[in-house]
């Protein structure tokens, strides 16, 4: 925690930008209180949080005590879940157990990452969370270089979400791009159809051009109808679990 | 300057955007925004179930 800093810039000082009560994420998961840290290993241009994640030096400065207070008045007051996120929470893992410590053993935890964290990573993680809501962003490495410049993709995300599955209940999310249907999605779809059939996913087709995402011409526009609506159809067709 | 610090610690932050075709995309929906755009159109369906599972959760 002393040497040099890795790509994600994080320090042994874990910041956040963001801590309250939400009913963004999964009807199953809200209200969810959701407490969100700053930085991130990978680097979407498209990232809708791109300043706090990839700046983990944005934000306040992370108690796990005073969380872990706000984390327990919101189940108080009607709270389903306690979700952890970023950025990625994983490079600010020491943080997020030692929070995780603090918090009632009947709160239901949701940890929220970008599933590209390590084998040791995980390990660490074992137990910890009922809930792992991991995102599936691109179906191929290609895609994953060029929008978010980092390699081997796949193959790193695919292994963590069958550990993911097999310790804790997974629950999938696909950020559906404009223009990324063939690339990214119907690829995706199809892994999870045969390697983790029934899982649940979300398909979210509200992305927004945010931050550095008009660099990229397909992605400076929101997704058009007519592609949601074949996004549904390859769900269908590998018949995926899909929730809203 | 410390109470105006203090005040605006607390608050709750909602991204949202108006689209010209009349969407609204929004990111970390709090349950005051919820209401608010359920209230603008009720006969939304993905915000509606939000307020519904709020209100239950209370």
């Amino acid at each position: 925690m002393t040497g040099e800093l890795g790509i994600c810039r994080a320090t042994a000082n874990p910041r956040f930008f963001l801590a309250q009560t939400e009913v963004t994420d999964e009807l199953e998961l809200i209200p969810t209180f959701a407490i969100a840290l700053s930085g991130c290993d990978m680097r979407c241009d498209f990232c809708i949080t791109g300043r706090e994640s990839w700046n983990p030096g944005i934000g306040r400065s992370f108690s796990a005590g005073k969380i872990a207070r706000l984390a327990e008045a919101a189940l108080n007051e009607g709270a389903r879940t306690i979700m952890i996120l970023g950025g990625e929470p994983t490079i600010h893992l020491h943080a997020a157990l030692e929070l995780v410590a603090l918090l009632p053993d009947t709160a239901r935890l949701v940890w929220k990452t970008n599933a590209h964290g390590s084998a040791p990573a995980r390990a660490l993680l074992e137990g910890m969370f009922d809930v792992w809501l991991a995102d599936f962003k691109f179906g191929n490495d290609i895609c994953a270089r060029r929008l978010a410049k980092i390699p081997n993709y796949t193959e790193i995300v695919t292994e963590n979400l069958l550990w993911a599955n097999a310790h804790s209940e997974l629950m999938v999310r696909h950020l559906l791009m404009p223009g990324h249907i063939q690339c990214c999605w119907e690829p995706v779809a199809q892994w999870l159809g045969e390697h983790l059939p029934g899982v649940k996913v979300n398909l979210r087709t509200g992305f927004w051009p945010a931050w550095r995402a008009g660099r990229h011409t397909e992605l400076s526009g929101t997704v058009p109808a007519g592609e949601a609506g074949q996004a549904q159809k390859i769900a269908e067709i590998y018949g995926l679990n899909l929730v809203p | 300057m410390r109470k105006k610090i203090k005040k605006m610690s607390a608050a709750l932050l909602s991204d949202v955007l108006l689209l010209p075709d009349g969407r609204i995309l929004v990111q970390n929906l709090t349950k005051p925004m919820a209401k608010l755009l359920h209230s603008l159109n009720p006969n939304d369906d993905t915000i509606a179930a939000r307020v519904r599972k709020n209100e239950k959760g209370l």
